[in-house]
């Protein structure tokens, strides 16, 4: 049981890192200005809350996904920046947690509905900040795409997934 | 699956690896399936007709409004700072706002209004472009400011904001 914990925290606070390297990585290799719709990201960080979900649990998850938006405004992000990642990021969390235990849901549907209310969570917090129901116009174009960019941080996750299940059988034999 | 069981040891690594503990990590690592199931399939669906329920409903809503007179309502802070109707800009004009982040140039004309200039740093509301039919906007959330287009009676995209500033 304590080697469990040890084990638990070292591989969260790895994932953490790998999250806090793919939000930097994603915003190093995806210029702005090409993605169709302001503000849209393909979520890269995703794979490793994802990750997270799976393979460690669900606590871990939401403490990877809140520490990643405190550690990104504390590396010279900006107080928007943070409520638009913190409430995507709670969002995504809690829907994910649901799809997860329904029968017949995989993987992919997990990441696409997480994606799905990451973007909701991003309107509301653009809501919060603007004051301007006008923002609602980007909810299903916003919702749409990173649908489809939940599919493909899915089909990402999976081989990380499997690594870490072999690697956690190995260690039992 | 208690985490809470003290002080954790680290120097109980190795072969140590007790039966107990053994069951634990063999409950954990259930055999995964990762293929396409049909959950899926309804995730995908019911996201998909939502929105295209949506864009549905925005489109009808801006087919109503496109014969409206258009006016151009700049907000800052959920306050609006100007709203006027573009048939007054028949040169365009270029309007300055002072921000808690530096400074915006947006630019006005008959037919359409754009953020020229913002001192963000992502710079989404330049990107945004040539804003031109009812509906449409410009969001810059470091300097907390909308433009938009509304129509002459301002009900596309209410603003709970009172009037403080019209300028003139």
């Amino acid at each position: 049981m304590r080697r469990r914990l040890a084990y638990d925290i070292t591989r969260t606070a790895i994932l953490l890192a790998l999250a806090l390297v793919l939000s930097i990585l994603e915003a190093w290799l995806v210029p702005k200005g090409i993605l169709p719709i302001p503000g849209f990201k393909l979520g890269f960080a995703n794979i490793a809350i994802l990750v997270t979900l799976y393979c460690v649990g669900r606590k871990e998850a939401l403490l990877v996904a809140v520490l990643r938006s405190l550690l990104l405004l504390a590396f010279g992000g900006n107080i928007v920046g943070f409520v638009f990642s913190l409430l995507g990021g709670i969002a995504a969390w809690s829907t994910m947690c649901v799809l997860s235990d329904m029968p017949h849901v995989s993987i992919y549907g997990v990441s696409i509905g997480g994606a799905a209310a990451h973007g909701l969570g991003q309107i509301l917090a653009a809501l919060l900040l603007t004051r301007t129901v006008y923002v609602i116009g980007y909810l299903p174009y916003l919702v749409l795409l990173g649908s489809a960019a939940g599919g493909l941080i899915a089909y990402l996750t999976i081989p990380i997934v499997k690594a870490l299940d072999h690697i956690g059988n190995e260690m039992i034999q | 699956m208690s985490k809470r069981g003290g002080q954790s040891d680290i120097s109980d690594s190795g072969r140590s690896g007790s039966a107990r503990e053994k069951q634990l990590d063999n409950s954990k690592l259930p055999a995964r399936n990762f293929s396409f199931r049909k959950g899926d399939f309804w995730v995908i669906g019911s996201i998909v007709l939502l929105c295209t329920i949506m864009i549905a409903g925005l489109a009808i809503y801006g087919q109503a409004t496109r014969s409206r007179s258009r006016y151009v309502r700049i907000t800052q802070n959920g306050r609006i700072l100007m709203e006027r109707d573009l048939q007054e800009f028949q040169d365009p004009v270029e309007f300055r706002i002072e921000t808690d982040a530096g400074h915006m140039v947006i630019v006005i004309s008959s037919e359409k209004v754009y953020v020229k200039e913002s001192d963000c740093a992502d710079k989404i509301c330049v990107h945004a472009g040539d804003l031109t039919k009812i509906g449409d906007g410009a969001v810059c959330l470091p300097n907390r400011v909308v433009v938009q287009i509304v129509s002459g009676s301002g009900d596309a995209g209410s603003s709970n904001g009172e009037v403080d500033v019209v300028a003139k």
